[in-house]
C-alpha cells in the first residue's frame, strides 16, 4: 500500500481546476468525469481504485502537459493501478517477442478469448523477429516488442540504414512501459534493468519513439542508458537522407512529444523534401495506449474514431507514426502508417 | 360611480392625482404623480391591492404595441433627475423619469455619452429596448443597463444589477424588464454604462456592396443600417468615431463627411422584424416585400429590422414566410401584436406581477 | 426538515427509470458518483445519488421531466469548474445531470453561432468563421463549457470592451422543470432569455445556446505598467478611460501573484514591482496605435516603468502568465479559495489597502490578481485542505474581503456566481424583501425547488452535518 500512499500524496496538488479534461482522449470519448484525469485524481484520493476509470486511462498523460499545477500525473497512476491477471499475462508476452509472435498466431487461428479475439482483428500477420549482430557492435538498434512482430520490414530497413555506418547490435525487447503505466512498477525495473544490462553501455537508438521516451527516463529508476529515438539520431548525426516526392502527415505519438522527440521527425522530413499536411492537432491521440487497444476495446475504438476524422481532414492516407502501437491503431483507422525507416 | 371616487380619494393620498389620459395610445382614469419611489411602490401596492390596472408611462413619444387602457395612468415625469455623472467609472445614474436630452446634455459636459438616438425618457428607453443606429457596436438597452431600481407590480421596490461592469448575485430581475414595456415591473432608478464621446465623428454613405466588410473588417464603424424603399432603392450608411488621428486615414469608398448622419425616422404604421445578427439587410429585404411595406431599415449587427407599412394585412402571412418574429409596433391591428408568447414569460409575470395590474393587454392577451 | 411539494406521481424505481432514458453506460453511481460531487470550489465535495450523462436534448428533458415528477433534487453539470460550489451535490439527494455530452455546433450564420451546453469556451470561436470570434474568454476557457459560463454569467479578460457573457447571448433553448422547452431570446422587446443567464441553474436546463460573434480585431497590442506601489496602478485604470481609451482588456497583478506566477510553468519575466497591469488595445490599426500611445503617456505619468512585447512570443507569455495565475497558486498551496467581488474602479485603490490589513489580520498570503478594468477582485486565499483551521481561516479572511467591497458599492460577485460560496451574502447584499421577490421567481419556475437546492437562495441551511457547509451557510449577522 506504499504505492497507494505515494500517490495519494502527490494527488494533494490537484486544485480541481478541471484544465486537463479537455485534453484527455477517454474525457474527450465519454464526456464524463470517471474517465477523466481529475475523475481518476479523486478516485485515487478517496482509495475508490475499483473506480473504472483506473482501467480506461490511455496514459497518454496528455493530462500532464496541461496541469497548471504540476500535478505529476503519470507518477499517481503508475503508483495507484493494481494490474489484473490479464494485465501481467499480456506484459509477460510482451517481454519476449518470440513468445508475442506465437502468441499472435494462436490468437489469428481464433483461441476463443476476448483479448485475442481483439488482436487478431487488429494485428497484421506476425512474423518470426529477425535477429542480428555485427560482430563487437558498437550500436544498439532497440525494436522494441511490437516492431520485430508484426512491423519487420520497417526493421530491417533501420537495421540496414545504420549499417551503412554502424556495427550495429538488434535487440528485440520490451522497455518496460506497459508495465509501469499499468502499474507493474517492480518488474519494470526489472525489465529496465535487464535492457541496462543487455545493452552494455553502448548507446542504444529506438525505433518505437514511446519507447524511446520512457528509456530516457530509466535514469529516475536507477538505471543509466544512452538513448536516442530513430529520427533523433538521425538529425543529431546529420546522417545523409534521401530526397522523398510524397506527400503525407505526421501523428505525433503522446510520450514521444513530452520528451520533445517529434521535432527530429518533422525537421528529418523537411530535409528529404517531403511535404507534409498538417493536422489541426497531431497530438490528438490514437487509442493505442500500451495494450490499451487490446485491453479496452470499446473506449479505444472511440478515440479512434476522432482521431480518424482528424486524420481524414488532411486528405492524405499516408500517416508518418514513429511508434509501431499508434501505427496498429492508424491501420484499424484504414490509413497506410508508415515509420520515417520505411522511407530510407 | 361610487366605486371610483371610493378608490381615487384613497389613492390621493398617497400621490397626486389629477385626470387620465385619452390618446390613442392609452386610455387611464386618473393620472398619477409620484416624486419618489415610497410613491411609486405605494401606487401599486395599492393597485394590486384593489385589483386596479395601471399602465407606466412617462413622455408618450415611443409607445410600443396594442393600446392600454387602465384606471391609473403611473406618470414618471418628477422622477426625472439626473443623481450621479461617473466619469472614472463610466456610468450614469439617473432616475426613470428623466429625458434622455437633459441627460446628454449632462454627459456632453464631462466628454461623455450614451450612444443612443432615443428622445423620450430613460424608463422609456429601457422599457421599449429601443434599438438605434449605434447598436451595431455598444448594442441596445439591454447590454448597456447596469442595474436599475424597480418596482414589482405589488408594489416591492428591488434593487437589482448595480453600478459596476459585471454582475453575478441574484437573478438578473433588472434585465428581464428591459424591452419588458412596464408589464413586469417599472423602472424608477437606472444606472447606465457610457462612454467617452470621441474625439471626431465621420459618417459615410454608399453602396450596399461595402455591407460585409464595414460589418466584419477592420473599420469597426459604431453605426451602420441600410434604408431599403419600397421602389427598390437601397442606401447604406455608417459612423465611425475616433481620435483625429486615426480617423483621417480611414480608407473606403464611402463618401465621407464629418459629423453624425441619421437613419431616417419612420412614420406611421410600424414593424419591428427581428433578424438574425449580421443578416438584418436579408432579413429586411424579404420583410419589406412580404409585408408590402414602404420603407425597411436594418440597424446592422442589433438584429433588428424596422419597416414603415400601409396597413397590417400581411403581418400574419409573412409571420408565416420569415419564420421570425414580427411585432406591430405601432399603429392599430386587430390581430396578435406580438407573434410569440413564451412561458416563461407569463413565469416572469406570475412572478412579478402577481395580480396582473401592469398594462393589461399590452402582452399575453388574456393574462389575469 | 419540512418540505413541501407538489409531486403528484410516485416514481418507484428512479434508478431503473434513469437508465430506461439514457442507457446503462450513462448512469454513474457508488463511489464513481462522488467524482461528480464537487467542482473548482475547492472547499465542499458532496456525492450525488446518482450521475446520468444524456446524450441529446430529447433524452435531457425527458430526464428533467421524470426527475421532477419523483421529486428528486436535481444539479444540472457542464465542465464542473464553478468557483462558487454551483455543482456540489451538498445533501447527497441529488442526481447530477451532466450535459457535457451535449457538445454539437448546429449552425453558424450571419454573427450568429448555436451550439449545445456542453461545449468547451474555446471550441466556439475554433468552429467559427476566421474573420469572426467569440468574445467572453473566462480564463478557463479551454474547458469550462457554454452551459456553464450562461448560468454564472461569466466574463473574463475582454468584459471592459465586448462585456460578460450576457451581452453574447442572443438566443436560449431551455427546458423546464414539467418537461417543456422552449426557445427564448431573440426577439425585440420582451426577451424570456435575459432572466436565464446567471441563474445558476436553479430555474431550468440550458439545452442550447445562439451567440453572437465578433470581428475579429485588425491589430491587438499589449502594454505592461508596473508599478512601485499599488494606489497609483490602481490610479492608472481610471487615468486609462480618461483619456479616451477603450481598452479590450485592463488586468492587474500585485507583488504576490507575480511570484507567484513565477514561481510556477507560467513563468512570464515580469518585472519587479509592487503591481502591475496588462491592457490590451485592439481594433482599427491607427485607432490601437493611438491608444497605445495615449495608454503609455499614462503609466509614464503615474510613475509606472512600460513594457511593450516585442514579439508575439512575448506577448503570449505576458498573457499565459496572467491566464495561469489561479491554477498557479498549486504551487505554493494544495488549495485556495478565489473571491470575486466588484467595486466601482475609483474604490480600488481603497479596497486593495483593506485586503491588504485583512491580509495580515488572518495571517494568510493574499495574491490579488484580477480584472481591474472591471473593479472585478480576484483574491486568491490558499489554505491547507488537511486542516479546518486553516480552511476557516481562508473562509473568514474572504468574507471581509467581500464586506470590504460592498461596503464600497460593490456587489458580491461579479462574474463567478452565488453558489455555495457567497449564499451567505445574499441575505446582507439583498432586503428581506427583494429575496422574496428573487423567490418569486425561483417559485414560479420551480415550484417544488428541487432545481439546484441550497445554491443562491436558501432559506434554511443544508443539514450535512459538514463543519464547513454549517460555517458557509452562517448568516453574516449570526456569526459571533
Ligand atoms: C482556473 C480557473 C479560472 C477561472 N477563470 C474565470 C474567469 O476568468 N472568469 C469567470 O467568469 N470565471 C472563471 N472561472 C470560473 C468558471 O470557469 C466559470 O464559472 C465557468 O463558466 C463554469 O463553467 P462550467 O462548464 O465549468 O460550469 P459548471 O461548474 O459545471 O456549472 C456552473 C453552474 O452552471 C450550471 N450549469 C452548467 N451547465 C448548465 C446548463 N446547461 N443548464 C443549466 N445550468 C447549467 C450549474 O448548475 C452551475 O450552477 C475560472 C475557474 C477556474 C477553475
Ligand atoms: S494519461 Fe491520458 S488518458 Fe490518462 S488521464 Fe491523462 S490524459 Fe487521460
Ligand atoms: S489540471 Fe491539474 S490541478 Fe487541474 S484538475 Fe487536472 S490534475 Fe488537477
Amino acid at each position: 500500500m506504499a504505492d497507494l500512499k505515494l500517490a495519494q500524496q502527490l494527488s494533494l496538488k490537484c486544485v480541481h481546476c478541471g484544465f486537463c479534461l479537455e485534453v484527455c482522449p477517454t474525457y474527450r470519448a465519454t464526456r464524463s468525469e470517471v474517465h477523466s484525469p481529475r475523475g481518476r485524481i479523486a478516485a485515487v484520493v478517496s482509495g475508490a481504485l475499483t473506480s473504472s476509470g483506473i482501467e480506461t486511462c490511455v496514459y497518454c498523460r496528455k493530462c500532464e502537459e496541461a496541469c497548471p499545477s504540476g500535478v505529476e500525473f503519470g507518477e499517481i497512476m503508475s503508483a495507484a493501478r493494481r494490474p489484473s491477471l490479464e494485465q501481467i499475462m499480456v506484459h509477460r508476452i510482451l517481454e519476449d517477442p518470440l513468445r508475442l509472435y506465437n502468441a499472435a498466431r494462436l490468437a489469428k487461428m481464433g483461441l476463443p478469448l476476448q483479448v485475442a479475439r481483439r488482436v487478431a482483428q487488429i494485428t497484421p500477420e506476425p512474423t518470426l523477429p529477425p535477429e542480428y549482430s555485427d560482430p563487437d557492435p558498437e550500436l544498439i538498434l532497440f525494436a522494441g516488442c511490437i516492431a520485430p512482430v508484426f512491423f519487420t520490414s520497417t526493421v530491417l530497413r533501420a537495421l540496414g540504414f545504420l549499417r551503412q555506418r554502424y556495427r550495429v547490435r538488434l535487440i528485440n525487447a520490451c522497455c518496460g512501459l506497459a508495465h509501469y503505466a499499468e502499474g507493474e512498477r517492480e518488474r519494470a525495473l526489472t525489465v529496465a534493468q535487464r535492457l541496462g544490462d543487455a545493452a552494455q553501455g553502448k548507446p542504444i537508438v529506438s525505433l518505437p519513439s514511446n519507447c524511446s521516451s520512457h528509456m530516457k527516463a530509466f535514469r529516475q529508476l536507477g538505471v543509466e542508458v544512452e538513448v536516442y529515438d530513430f529520427p533523433e539520431f538521425v538529425e543529431l548525426m546529420r546522417l545523409p537522407l534521401p530526397k522523398k516526392q510524397l506527400g503525407l502527415t505526421v501523428h505525433e505519438p503522446c510520450h514521444a512529444r513530452l520528451a520533445g522527440l517529434n521535432r527530429y521527425v518533422h525537421s528529418a522530413l523537411e530535409r528529404m523534401g517531403v511535404q507534409v499536411v498538417e493536422m489541426a492537432d497531431p497530438t490528438l491521440e490514437c487509442g493505442a495506449g500500451g495494450g490499451y487497444i487490446f485491453e479496452q476495446p470499446e473506449l479505444s475504438d472511440e478515440i479512434m474514431e476522432a482521431k480518424k476524422k482528424e486524420v481524414a481532414a488532411t486528405g492524405c492516407d499516408t500517416v508518418v507514426s514513429t511508434n509501431f502501437a499508434c501505427s496498429l491503431a492508424l491501420m484499424r483507422m484504414g490509413f497506410t502508417p508508415i515509420h520515417l525507416a520505411d522511407l530510407l | 360611480m361610487l366605486v371610483f371616487v371610493d378608490w381615487s380619494d384613497d389613492l390621493a393620498r398617497l400621490v397626486e392625482v389629477r385626470d387620465g389620459l385619452n390618446v390613442s395610445w392609452a386610455k387611464t382614469e386618473v393620472n398619477v404623480y409620484p416624486e419618489d419611489y415610497g410613491q411609486v411602490a405605494s401606487v401599486l401596492g395599492f393597485a394590486s391591492a384593489n385589483n386596479l390596472s395601471v399602465y407606466p408611462f412617462c413622455m408618450g413619444t415611443n409607445p410600443v404595441g396594442p393600446t392600454v387602457k387602465a384606471k391609473i395612468g403611473l406618470v414618471f415625469s418628477r422622477l426625472n433627475s439626473v443623481l450621479e455623472v461617473s466619469p472614472e467609472n463610466l456610468y450614469v445614474s439617473a432616475q426613470s423619469g428623466c429625458p434622455l436630452t437633459s441627460l446628454s446634455a449632462e454627459l456632453d459636459k464631462r466628454g461623455l455619452y450614451l450612444p443612443t438616438d432615443y428622445t423620450g425618457s430613460m424608463g422609456g428607453w429601457a422599457s421599449t429596448n429601443a434599438v438605434s443606429a449605434y447598436s451595431t457596436w455598444y448594442g441596445m438597452p439591454r447590454e448597456l443597463v447596469l442595474g436599475a431600481k424597480i418596482c414589482t407590480g405589488d408594489g416591492v421596490l428591488v434593487s437589482s444589477g448595480s453600478k459596476t461592469t459585471k454582475f453575478s448575485s441574484g437573478y438578473k430581475v433588472w434585465k428581464s424588464l428591459i424591452g419588458s414595456l412596464g408589464w413586469l415591473g417599472v423602472f424608477v432608478e437606472l444606472y447606465c454604462r457610457v462612454y467617452p464621446k470621441p474625439e471626431v465623428f465621420v459618417s459615410g454613405v454608399g453602396d450596399t456592396s461595402l455591407l460585409n466588410t464595414l460589418l466584419r473588417g477592420a473599420l469597426r464603424p459604431l453605426c451602420v443600417w441600410v434604408v431599403f424603399e419600397a421602389g427598390g432603392r437601397e442606401a447604406l450608411g455608417a459612423v465611425f468615431g475616433g481620435y483625429a488621428s486615426a480617423l483621417k486615414r480611414i480608407n473606403t469608398s464611402l463618401r465621407l463627411s464629418e459629423g453624425i448622419l441619421k437613419p431616417p425616422t419612420l412614420e406611421g404604421n410600424i414593424v419591428t422584424v427581428a433578424s438574425k445578427k449580421g443578416l438584418e439587410s436579408e432579413y429586411a429585404k424579404r420583410a419589406l416585400s412580404a409585408l408590402k411595406g414602404d420603407v425597411a431599415i436594418a440597424y446592422v449587427g442589433s438584429g433588428v429590422v424596422r419597416l414603415s407599412v400601409k396597413d397590417f394585412s400581411y403581418v400574419e402571412k409573412a409571420r408565416r414566410l420569415l419564420g421570425v418574429p414580427i411585432i406591430v409596433e405601432r399603429g392599430d391591428y386587430n390581430g396578435d401584436y406580438w407573434g410569440y408568447h413564451p412561458a416563461v414569460l407569463k413565469k416572469l409575470k406570475q412572478a412579478l406581477d402577481p395580480k396582473g395590474v401592469l398594462s393589461p393587454g399590452k402582452f399575453c392577451l388574456g393574462h389575469p | 426538515m419540512f418540505i413541501w411539494n407538489s409531486c403528484d406521481v410516485v416514481v418507484v424505481d428512479v434508478r431503473r427509470e434513469v437508465e430506461e432514458i439514457v442507457g446503462a453506460r450513462w448512469v454513474v453511481e457508488g463511489e464513481d458518483a462522488a467524482l461528480f460531487g464537487f467542482d473548482a470550489f475547492t472547499a465542499v465535495k458532496g456525492r450525488p445519488r446518482l450521475v446520468a450523462l444524456p446524450a441529446d436534448e430529447e433524452q435531457t428533458v425527458r430526464l428533467i421531466a421524470l426527475l421532477y415528477r419523483s421529486c428528486t433534487p436535481m444539479v444540472f453539470r457542464g465542465s464542473g469548474t464553478s468557483l462558487s460550489g454551483s455543482t456540489v451535490a451538498l445533501t447527497g439527494e441529488e442526481v447530477v445531470v451532466s450535459l457535457t455530452r451535449l457538445n454539437r455546433v448546429y449552425s453558424c450564420e450571419g454573427l450568429e453561432i448555436e451550439v449545445g451546453p456542453g461545449l468547451a469556451n474555446v471550441l466556439v470561436t475554433r468552429h467559427a468563421p476566421h474573420d469572426l470570434f467569440y468574445a467572453p474568454d473566462p480564463s478557463s476557457y479551454t474547458v469550462c463549457s457554454i452551459g456553464g459560463n450562461v448560468s454564472h454569467d461569466s466574463g473574463g479578460i475582454h468584459v471592459p470592451k465586448y462585456g460578460s457573457t450576457f451581452n453574447s447571448v442572443v438566443k436560449l433553448r431551455v427546458a423546464l422543470c414539467d418537461g417543456s422547452v422552449e426557445d427564448v431570446g431573440g426577439t425585440p422587446y420582451f426577451n424570456g432569455a435575459n432572466i436565464f443567464v446567471g441563474s445558476e441553474g436553479s430555474l431550468g436546463a440550458v439545452l442550447r445556446a445562439t451567440l453572437r460573434l465578433h470581428p475579429r480585431p485588425e491589430t491587438s497590442r499589449t502594454v505592461l505598467g508596473a508599478f512601485q506601489d499599488v494606489a497609483s496602478t490602481a490610479r492608472a485604470v481610471s487615468a486609462v478611460y480618461e483619456e479616451g481609451v477603450i481598452p479590450a482588456a485592463v488586468e492587474m497583478m500585485d507583488r504576490n501573484s507575480i511570484d507567484v506566477v513565477e514561481k510556477s510553468r507560467y513563468k512570464a519575466g515580469y518585472p519587479d514591482c509592487a503591481a502591475l497591469l496588462l491592457v490590451e488595445c485592439d481594433g482599427y490599426t491607427p485607432q490601437v496605435e493611438e491608444e497605445v500611445r495615449r495608454v503609455r503617456l499614462v503609466f509614464e505619468r503615474l510613475g509606472g516603468k512600460v513594457m511593450v512585447p516585442e514579439n508575439p512570443a512575448e506577448n503570449s507569455r505576458l498573457w499565459l502568465g496572467r491566464k495561469g495565475a489561479f491554477p498557479a497558486m498549486g504551487v505554493v498551496s494544495p488549495a485556495y479559495l478565489t473571491l470575486d467581488s466588484i467595486v466601482p474602479r475609483t474604490e480600488l485603490a481603497s479596497v486593495l489597502e483593506e485586503v491588504g490589513r485583512i491580509a495580515e489580520r488572518y495571517g494568510v498570503m493574499v495574491a490579488n490578481v484580477f480584472h481591474a478594468a472591471d473593479g472585478n477582485l480576484h483574491p486568491l486565499i490558499p489554505y491547507n485542505p488537511e486542516s479546518p483551521k486553516s480552511l476557516e481561516n481562508a473562509l473568514r479572511a474572504g468574507w471581509e474581503i467581500v464586506e470590504a467591497s460592498m461596503k464600497r458599492g460593490g456587489v458580491p460577485s461579479g462574474e463567478h456566481g452565488v453558489g455555495i460560496e457567497k449564499a451567505r451574502f445574499m441575505h446582507q447584499y439583498y432586503s428581506q424583501s427583494e429575496l422574496e421577490v428573487l423567490w418569486r421567481i425561483k417559485r414560479a419556475f420551480d415550484p417544488d425547488r428541487l432545481l439546484n437546492p441550497y445554491k443562491m437562495l436558501y432559506e434554511n441551511p443544508p443539514e450535512t452535518g459538514d463543519r464547513v457547509v454549517s460555517l458557509l451557510y452562517t448568516k453574516p449577522w449570526e456569526a459571533e
